[in-house]
């Protein structure tokens, strides 16, 4: 049995690696699914805000889960799955972009203005709307790579300070200090646009 | 876009980076993933081991560092080095001791005693004399011609 299929299943036998943990083989996809099921929108978020790019965001979703369903065996050992989760699609998104060697040229636009907040917009208001937000997060592009990271990872509501240390493996102080400098570095930045604009 | 004062700023940030945030994926994801990780492929033990590393430059490096290991080891077990040869002695200089106070007052010419002088005259004069036999009075071996000296006699008139 070649494929994945039979892991799901529980057929495969699987080694266990912590004995307080008791979980069977069918337990473990189980907890997969549960994952799959919980996580997939954060994950997405958390591709999307570095790709831009929807495919680009499931794909990475997709890649995540299965890097999980290959070291499946490690799962027990996982504290915080979720931040683990996020460690993994980080990693694999900033991989990515790094072989592409580019930055996303095909921001999708229409993306920020299907999900703008102010579902009440008339639709030309939120095209614009979008333009403006896309603009600002071309902005946060140009920021020094360590105060980009710190400030899109704070931008998902479900990740503290705490949780982005531990994604970024730095210290919680230093995603303070980071955050405060991508804010007003940015901050000057707009200030720079408007009185060019 | 021209906001007029920092916090108008701020709040531009914070509309951006909520607009990022409500992003939400195409109805399904989770489907599509269970269905993906259904029909991967299972991949052979030592592609998962590698695989442990998602970030492509990490698994260069420990393909160099793996390689620089084996190199090591194959030159560790293949490399004998040659025996050396013992070290050449080395002269060991004591330094002499002190000279007598007499003899040094005597070479100096403080001490008037005529005995410290003859003293220090003999064994002066035994050292020249050991250095005249050395290069003068050495035998020569049979059938050697003897060196020519130098005729003293006057020369003709």
């Amino acid at each position: 049995m070649g494929s994945y299929e039979a892991n799901l299943t529980g057929l495969l036998p699987m080694p266990e690696t912590t004995t307080s943990v008791t979980a069977a083989a069918p337990d473990r996809a189980a907890e997969l699914t549960a994952l799959v099921n919980e996580y997939s929108g954060t994950l997405y978020r958390v591709a999307f805000s570095i790709s831009r790019n929807a495919a680009e965001a499931e794909d990475m979703v997709q890649e995540t889960f299965l890097r999980v369903l290959r070291h499946r065996d490690r799962l027990p050992e996982i504290r915080d799955a979720r931040v683990w989760l996020i460690r993994i699609t980080w990693n694999l998104v900033l991989d990515r972009k790094r072989r592409q060697k580019t930055r996303p040229e095909n921001e999708d636009i229409s993306e920020l203005a299907r999900v703008l907040p102010a579902k009440e917009m008339r639709a030309d208001q939120a095209v614009i709307a979008a333009q403006r937000h896309a603009r600002v997060l071309s902005l946060i592009d140009e920021l020094p790579a360590k105060e980009r990271q710190a400030l899109l990872l704070s931008a998902l509501d479900e990740l503290s300070n705490a949780e982005i240390a531990s994604v970024l493996g730095i210290t919680e102080s230093s995603v303070r200090s980071r955050l405060f400098r991508a804010r007003r570095d940015l901050a000057e930045k707009l200030r720079k646009e408007g009185l060019k604009s | 876009m021209k906001p007029s004062n920092p916090n108008n700023y701020m709040q531009e940030i914070n509309g951006a980076l909520a607009a990022l945030a409500a992003v939400q994926p195409r109805e399904g994801l989770e489907q599509r993933v269970l269905a993906c990780i259904a029909s991967a492929p299972e991949l052979p033990w030592y592609r998962r081991r590698l695989s442990i590393m998602p970030a492509g430059h990490h698994r260069w490096a420990l393909a160099a560092a793996s390689a620089v290991i084996v190199a090591g080891g194959v030159t560790m077990t293949t490399y004998h080095p040659r025996p050396t040869a013992s070290p050449t002695p080395v002269a060991v200089h004591v330094p002499r001791p002190a000279q007598q106070p007499a003899a040094a007052a005597g070479s100096v010419g403080v001490s008037k005693h005529p005995l410290d002088e003859n003293k220090a005259k003999t064994r002066h004069r035994g050292v020249h004399r050991s250095y005249r036999a050395m290069h003068e009075h050495v035998p020569l071996p049979r059938g050697t011609a003897a060196p020519l000296r130098p005729q003293t006699s006057p020369a003709p008139q």
